[in-house]
């Protein structure tokens, strides 16, 4: 199982290299790996009509969303390859979304950043999120990447769940040094451990903090808070105390009930 | 011409010190949040504070009045008590708005101290999220007012 996981990370690999260095490939590979797609949803939204009857150009917004996934590969419609080039789209798209697989995250991002077809040199922020479902109690991470390409004028959002309970992600710190700051803002707050990051310190919270605050698990008065004791003479970690009990509101609507 | 009498009561050394104090109370610059804007707005030429005899020091070595604008962190309490543990005596404590009186709107957060009088004493709570520049002139006044009541020879004998 291990092989195999890893012929197949590899063969991604040699696949994305081989197109960074030699980007007029692109068409032949592009059958192979960037497909899939149980799922393109395209849309395309215009501010308004108003515009448009005066012949006033407005900036068109072009969304997709692009499921990279381990099974099944099936060619890429044109409108896809369109977008993903910028090229001959008609609406020119600003901003384009992607949903990228755990897997492929690593390679993706070395295309992005490598190949003259994107040129993503820059990373603007990296964002986490994490969702509970109330259905099966379990909590959802997903990681949300900012890119900037400076020559193309673009922007790309590329986002990436992670699979339950293993927040760990390869670090983006040596395509992109700013990407150190994020990821230990995010190590912070949410716990995700970054593969290869050399500096992955707290950032934010107070030093020897415990736990991740904006985990769902945390609880919001944390765990600590600080006294300043005339005993002493210095101040102490004391456990959290409260004069007043916590108020809770029943948010739900009395006309459901009925 | 004057009353003999009057002039005896007013200049004594109680009264002397207390004036010398009230017409420079120097503040150290401490602001951590918004509060700290309107505390600027309060120093700046419309709500001139140099008027009041008082002028924004850098270090805690020159001041004798530290105002504690805004919301106070976990991470940033033994600064606070730091830089108060290094001014001279005798000096004043002035809480600005609602997070440093008492957490305000952070009171149940995890990294927010519930009040720096958790840290150090205060002598003028001044309410408001943030007050106005002149909600904090009035806390300046009723100091004053304060230090003026205050008796330097008692504490002299308990300090």
């Amino acid at each position: 199982m291990i092989t195999l996981f890893h012929n197949y990370v590899l063969q991604a690999w040699t696949k994305y290299i081989s197109i960074t260095f030699f980007p007029q490939l692109w068409k032949f590979f592009a059958k192979d790996f960037l497909c899939v797609p149980r799922k393109i949803e395209e849309y395309v939204t215009s501010s308004s009509n108003i515009f448009q009857r005066f012949g006033i150009q407005t900036p068109t917004y072009l969304n997709i969303n692009l499921y990279f996934t381990s099974n099944g590969y099936s060619s890429l419609s044109d409108s896809f390859v369109k977008a993903l080039l910028f090229k001959d789209v008609g609406l020119v798209p600003s901003s384009v979304r992607f949903t990228c697989d755990l897997t492929f995250f690593s390679p993706f991002c070395l295309l992005l950043n490598k190949s003259s077809l994107f040129y993503y040199k820059t990373l603007i922020d990296i964002t986490s999120i994490e969702f509970y479902s109330k259905k099966n109690f379990k909590t959802q991470t997903y990681l949300n990447y900012h890119f900037l390409s400076v020559l193309k004028n673009k922007r790309l959002t590329l986002k990436i769940s992670l699979p339950n309970h293993v927040n760990v992600i390869t670090s983006l710190s040596t395509l992109y040094l700013n990407a150190c700051w994020y990821e230990r803002e995010v190590w912070d707050l949410f716990g995700i451990f970054f593969i290869k990051n050399n500096d992955l310190r707290r950032i934010l919270t107070d030093y020897g903090f415990y736990g991740f605050p904006l985990r769902k698990g945390f609880p919001l008065p944390g765990y600590v808070e600080i006294r300043y004791s005339d005993d002493f003479l210095q101040i102490n970690y004391d456990p959290t105390e409260f004069s007043q009990t916590f108020r809770y509101f029943d948010f739900s609507s009395s006309w459901d009930r009925i | 011409m004057f009353n003999k009498k009057l002039v005896i009561q007013k200049l004594n050394i109680n009264f002397i010190l207390n004036w010398a104090r009230n017409g420079s109370l120097w503040p150290m610059t401490f602001g951590l949040a918004c509060c700290a804007v309107e505390m600027m707005q309060a120093a700046a030429s419309r709500y001139d504070l140099d008027r009041f005899g008082l002028l924004f020091r850098a270090s805690p070595r020159q001041s004798d009045l530290i105002i504690v604008a805004g919301t106070l962190s976990n991470k940033m309490g033994p600064a606070l008590r730091k830089v108060y543990d290094q001014m001279p005596d005798s000096r004043w404590v002035l809480s600005m708005g609602s997070c440093a009186n008492g957490g305000g709107y952070y009171h149940y957060a995890y990294s927010v101290v519930r009040g720096c009088d958790k840290i150090i004493p205060i002598d003028i709570y001044v309410p408001g999220c943030p007050p106005t520049a002149e909600a904090l002139i009035y806390g300046i006044f009723q100091l004053k007012k304060k230090i003026t009541k205050t008796q330097v020879f008692f504490l002299w004998k308990y300090q």
